[in-house]
């Protein structure tokens, strides 16, 4: 019975284990998710031509002062 | 007496069965265990290297803004200054693409449709060919 008992321990933790590594996946995908979401805002934030050169050039087109 | 021979047999037999699951479980978690390590430094490396993309933008987006505002800065006239500032602007054209990629990248390696390995190759490459420095992205070689 004593060897039963062992082996159920076992794979207890065993179970135990490959949870803490799901675990960790886990963790690491919310990481690489949140990182690609910052990177989308921090683009969404660059302007793609900055709108004072193209007033400017505007401006110089239209000849006005 | 004999029953109790049976019994030892079955006890036996079922401490042999549960042991051996035991083993197979074992050996499969360790091999998990490596698969799953080496695929979770990997996606560690790319949100490292994607949060290093991103704190990189401020700094071109400045040096693409002086660029262009020196362009205006040369010449008070429109014909240069316009042809100086599109030149401009395709030189960052590869860059801005490159960022929109490295983002597809991200995106694809968190639905699984390429694996770790891949994304983080591919995250590196277009960095280095964007000019962004790759190896500053901190998982890139």
């Amino acid at each position: 019975m004593s060897e039963i008992a062992a082996i159920l321990g076992l794979v207890s933790e065993i179970l135990q284990t490959a949870q803490a590594i799901e675990q960790r996946g886990g963790n690491a995908k919310a990481a690489l998710t949140s990182a690609r979401d910052r990177l989308r805002l921090s683009l969404a934030e660059v302007s793609p031509v900055p709108a004072q050169v193209d007033a400017e050039l505007e401006r110089r087109r239209n000849g006005t002062p | 007496m004999r029953l109790a021979y049976h019994r030892s047999l079955i006890l036996e037999a079922t401490v042999w069965a549960l042991g051996g699951l035991a083993l197979i479980a074992l050996i499969g978690l360790l091999l998990g265990h490596a698969l799953g390590c080496t695929r979770t430094d990997q996606q560690r490396a790319l949100a490292v290297a994607t949060e290093a993309a991103a704190g990189a933008l401020p700094r071109l987006r400045a040096e693409r803004d002086a660029e262009e505002l020196a362009c205006l800065a040369a010449t008070p006239d429109y014909e240069p200054a316009r042809a100086c500032v599109e030149a401009s602007r395709s030189r960052w054209a590869p860059v801005w693409a490159a960022y929109d990629l490295l983002v597809v990248i991200d995106s694809a390696a968190i639905d699984g449709q390429i694996d770790m390995a891949s994304a983080l190759g591919a995250y590196c490459t277009i960095a280095a060919v964007a000019g962004l420095g790759a190896s500053a992205l901190g998982a890139c070689p």
